[in-house]
């Protein structure tokens, strides 16, 4: 199953260079204060609440951040994006520090729409 | 997602350029920066 | 081992950086300041907009509703309102709660005088709602010698109302003369008392700012001494106004770059578009929101923005290690002190621009315009005028 391979491969690095690999079983949603605005070069986002503005430096991380809503883990989104694998390390850091401004937010633990059968396997996962 | 080898360089000093490749074992990291925060405040030419 | 790669297509390098993309302009504002009245009750002897009497050719409600339009649909993500002073407009509360209620962010600055209670009240109750009293010193004397008498009270006032309904933590903003650059602990304190975060600006010599501007910008030695006093106060904000002190070393926080034209710039109360509040001048009009196509078509094919947009020559500077870091510094004080652009910023930390000045000494500068500056002093009246 790709979600199992895609964490295999990145808990097989050393952990200190993958220190955002729990964020890959994250149900995470854009806070619906963030206005996205795209560029050439990617979006620049706003949260209107904090006021703060974050620079989305590739047309990809851009496609990521806009799948999570749709997505139920933050693995999924990356690989509907076609993201290689070996650039994972860097879209986690990202997506961290989104979460650290507010523009990203856990989907809440109530049960969602996603299918029990995944979040069995995903639980297996972080065992 | 390809990704083009045409211009490898081996220099080991090259840190300032595109999307850095780390090789730790048999595995391929590549480091980018994707998200970087800027102040809403911090651009001259408004009040 | 640590291999590079070509960067895929569209995807930023590391070498090109976030500012390299802002030089280039963005394809809408981050945000811009927006005037909407040449009125003033004031008649601060440095007001970049020479503001005072109303222009009668201001923009409408309707006009200004529509240009709250055209900015949410860039996603212009916060406008920066001010004037002359914005709450003398029988709109104004309507523009803004338009705006804060439309997607667009807003952060006026006013005087203080028009905001009693019952305005603090109203804006306690808005969202996406920034406010910044202009002060420009610490104590009553060193203010309203430049900002005239009573106008220090009526902004101590002003923020009394916004702590006593609680609004939250607004800006209060100086701009730094040579006069109060002693007064920085002491400013600071006062923003601290307020619960008010504190912000910082370069006095160019732009509006009636021309007048003076010799006199009352800092010295070589105040401007080293702001410098140090910004690196060890981070979290002061300065508007990226100070960019061409970074030439003394460590960059201060911000782009470190001019954003006129290309990340930000200024609507005037009449609707003209100029690069940004500090060039209000023909030679920095990049065209009308009243023209065919309004804001939107001015931000994107007007000649002026694309020029800015260009790669800019570093001049006089090419021989200077410090370019890269103060970028040459800023268009607006070597226009109005009658320098070319591709000159050394007047207040270069080098020194650089002093042989250039004394050589055009006594010289006939551009004149700021339009000029709406009251013919005659007035005394400031106190407390809120009704309309």
């Amino acid at each position: 199953m790709s979600v199992s391979t895609s964490a295999e491969v990145l808990n097989s690095q050393t952990d200190s260079a993958h220190p955002h690999s729990a964020l890959l079983d994250s149900s995470l949603r854009l806070d619906p204060m963030v206005s996205l605005r795209p560029e050439p070069f990617g979006a620049l986002a706003y949260h209107f609440g904090t006021r703060r503005l974050s620079f989305l430096r590739s047309p990809d991380i851009v496609a990521v951040v806009k799948r999570l809503d749709a997505s139920v883990s933050v693995t999924e989104a990356l690989r509907s994006c076609a993201i290689a694998q070996p650039r994972w390390p860097s879209f986690l850091a990202a997506i961290a520090t989104l979460i650290e401004s507010g523009m990203l937010l856990p989907v809440s633990d109530d049960p969602p729409a996603a299918a029990p059968e995944t979040t069995a396997a995903q639980k297996d996962l972080t065992s | 997602m390809s990704i083009d080898t045409s211009t490898l360089d081996s220099s080991s000093e090259e840190l300032t350029a595109s999307p850095e490749i780390e090789a730790s074992g048999d595995e391929l990291v590549i480091d980018e920066l994707l998200v970087e925060e800027i102040s809403i405040d911090g651009m001259c030419g408004v009040y | 081992m640590t291999i590079d790669i070509g960067a895929p297509v569209g995807h930023l390098t590391k070498t090109e950086t976030l500012v390299d993309q802002m030089k280039a302009g963005l394809d809408a504002p981050i945000c811009l300041t927006w005037e909407l009245t040449y009125a003033c009750n004031l008649a601060c002897i440095h007001c970049l907009s020479s503001s005072g009497r109303r222009d009668t050719r201001e923009l409408t409600t309707s006009e200004a509703i529509a240009v709250v339009d055209e900015l949410r649909a860039l996603q212009v993500f916060y406008v920066n309102i001010g004037g002359g002073e914005p709450m003398i407009r029988k709109d104004f509360f309507d523009i803004v709660e338009y705006a804060t209620t439309h997607q667009v962010g807003v952060k006026f600055s006013t005087n203080g005088t028009y905001l009693d209670r019952a305005a603090a009240e109203r804006f306690a109750a808005m969202d996406y709602l920034d406010i910044q009293i202009s002060i420009d010193g610490a104590t009553a004397d060193v203010n309203d010698a430049v900002r005239g008498e009573g106008s220090y009270a009526a902004a101590i006032e002003a923020m009394e109302h916004l702590k006593a309904v609680n609004f939250g933590p607004f800006k209060i903003s100086l701009v730094v003369t040579r006069h109060n650059v002693d007064q920085l602990d002491d400013y600071l304190a006062l923003a601290d008392h307020y619960g008010a975060q504190l912000r910082v600006t370069r006095l160019r010599p732009a509006g009636r700012g021309a007048d003076t501007w010799h006199e009352l910008h800092p010295t070589q030695a105040q401007q080293r001494q702001l410098y140090d006093w910004l690196i060890d106060k981070p979290h002061v904000l300065t508007g990226d106004s100070f960019f061409h002190l970074s030439a003394y070393g460590e960059a201060l926080p911000g782009l470190n770059l001019c954003g006129a034209g290309r990340v930000v710039c200024l609507i005037d109360p009449v609707g003209d578009v100029y690069a940004c509040p500090f060039v209000i001048h023909d030679e920095f009009r990049a065209g009308s929101v009243r023209d065919a196509g309004g804001f939107g078509q001015v931000w994107k094919q007007s000649e002026l923005f694309r020029s800015l947009r260009e790669p800019s020559s570093p001049g006089a500077c090419a021989s200077c290690g410090s370019y890269d870091a103060c970028q040459g510094g800023c268009m607006a004080a070597k226009f109005f002190v009658g320098l070319e652009l591709d000159d050394p910023d007047p207040e270069c930390v080098k020194g650089n621009a002093e042989p250039l000045l004394a050589a055009i000494a006594g010289r006939a500068t551009p004149v700021p315009s339009p000029d709406h500056s009251r013919p005659t002093a007035v005394k400031i009246a106190l407390g809120p005028t009704r309309r």
